[in-house]
């Protein structure tokens, strides 16, 4: 390919990178609820994350829930009967009722996110039934998308740059 | 290089330059890159759910849990490429029409073949070079989504099973409207038979009357998709379960059938005056 067109190509590629780093995605969306029969009973929903989705959860009827994500190592000791105080949390919130905001979950990966009316409280709360509405959404600009394409932006400004460097050599 | 490659090498330099100059690769890789990125952001999230009751069974729990992640991953391959093979189902046709079939029509064939260029070496440029563009595109478009926003979960085996099967469909899809364009001679024919006779296959396809090997033999991708992906919503889902005989066997007589229809083009069109 002619260095004329490379740099040309680098910066369409460069900027269909940065308008895809942009784009919001959910990756979870639980509308209407679901069910929890028992008390200390989990819901788990598998989530591929960038490190700090959103996080946005309201849980109706005035109750509480607790919220645990792990990584799916983790979750797979928690399911062989680790309690859930041994094995690693990636990120918790205990007896809420709604919430709003990023999950830190320290890198890129598979978590579970589970839902329980299990609490670590004193105080024991017994639900049969719950609902509520969950959802996740990746954050915004995505790393990978947008640094892959400010690297192709650099390197078709940087070629550019060499071409009128070159240009002017000519002229003079 | 010996002066029969270099020969063959000019000729799919002028067939790249004549034929797609700058942007339209670059054009189509960004399209893709965009279509598959998409289709991954708006991945469905129903049946990605565990249920862990009181006293629950470790065993049980674990393989819904392998099976959670296996659907995810497999949705996610599938979604990186599907969406970008309905838009070569409509780009590959144009694409022919308009540097094939229009060409009979403005006299490009005619200074071409006055060039020590066989008729058949032409036709085979013309095909090999649109292949390899598009399969090469929709495949980086889709790896690309998938390495942005789903990476290291990805297995290649499962990738492969039906990346082999979409690109013996889009041989299959450019050996047929290839065909067309040789008996026609004319761009809007080539276009409107090539989208009319790939879109028409893919309405008719759930019709149960078809038998699923039609389906096998001319959409190989949706067979391999079923195997890999069965779930409602896929676009092989009617085709109820799917063996991977059953995928092999499509992709066999797709490869064949491409073969055949191509070769076919090649003696029809040695045998035009042009």
């Amino acid at each position: 390919m002619e260095r004329e067109h490379l740099w040309k190509s680098l910066f369409v590629l460069g900027i269909v990178l940065v308008m895809i780093s942009f784009s919001k995605g959910t990756l979870l969306s639980e509308r209407g609820g679901i069910l929890i029969y028992e008390n200390s009973a989990y819901r788990g929903y598998l989530l591929h994350c960038s490190e700090e989705p959103y996080l946005t959860l309201d849980v109706q009827q005035d109750k509480l829930v607790s919220l645990y994500v792990m990584t799916t190592e983790e979750s797979s000791r928690f399911i062989d009967g680790i309690p859930i105080e041994n094995v690693s949390i990636a990120f918790s919130l205990v007896n809420i009722s709604e919430y709003s905001g990023l999950m830190n979950l320290g890198g890129q990966g598979l978590y579970i996110l589970y839902v329980t009316t299990f609490n670590q409280s004193e105080s024991s709360i017994e639900y049969d039934y719950l609902t509520y509405e969950l959802m996740v959404s990746r954050e915004v600009p995505h790393f990978w998308a947008i640094t892959t394409g400010l690297i192709f932006l650099a390197l078709g400004s940087l070629l550019l740059y060499l071409r009128i460097l070159e240009s002017r050599r000519v002229k003079v | 290089m010996s002066e029969n490659q270099t020969r063959k090498f000019s000729t799919h330099r002028l067939e790249i330059n004549m034929s797609y100059p700058f942007p339209t690769i670059v054009g189509l890789l960004s399209l893709f890159i965009f279509v598959a990125s998409i289709s991954l952001l708006n991945l469905p999230d129903f049946d990605l759910d565990i249920y862990l009751p009181i006293g629950w069974e470790p065993i049980v729990v674990g393989e819904e849990l392998a099976r959670v992640i296996r659907t995810l991953t497999t949705r996610a391959a599938v979604a990186s490429i599907l969406n970008s093979f309905y838009i070569s189902l409509l780009l590959i046709p144009l694409l022919i029409a308009f540097n094939f079939a229009l060409s009979f029509s403005n006299g490009q064939i005619r200074t071409l073949v006055s060039y020590p260029i066989e008729k058949r070496d032409l036709l085979l440029v013309k095909s090999g070079v649109l292949f390899i563009l598009i399969v090469a595109t929709v495949t980086l478009g889709g790896v690309f989504g998938l390495v942005f926003f789903y990476p290291f979960t990805i297995d290649v085996v499962v990738l492969g099973q039906f990346l082999v099967p979409l690109w013996i469909t889009i041989f299959l899809m450019i050996a047929s409207c290839m065909f067309i364009a040789v008996l026609s001679r004319s761009a809007p024919v080539t276009a409107v038979g090539g989208i009319g006779v790939w879109f028409g296959i893919y309405v008719l396809l759930p019709l149960q009357s078809i038998p699923s090997f039609i389906v096998n033999i001319l959409y190989p991708i949706f067979s391999a998709m079923n195997y890999v992906n069965h779930e409602p919503g896929s676009p092989g889902y009617f085709l109820g379960t799917t063996s991977i005989n059953d995928v092999l066997l499509g992709c066999g007589a797709a490869l064949a059938l491409g073969a055949l229809l191509l070769y076919l083009s090649v003696l029809v069109f040695r045998r035009l005056e042009v």
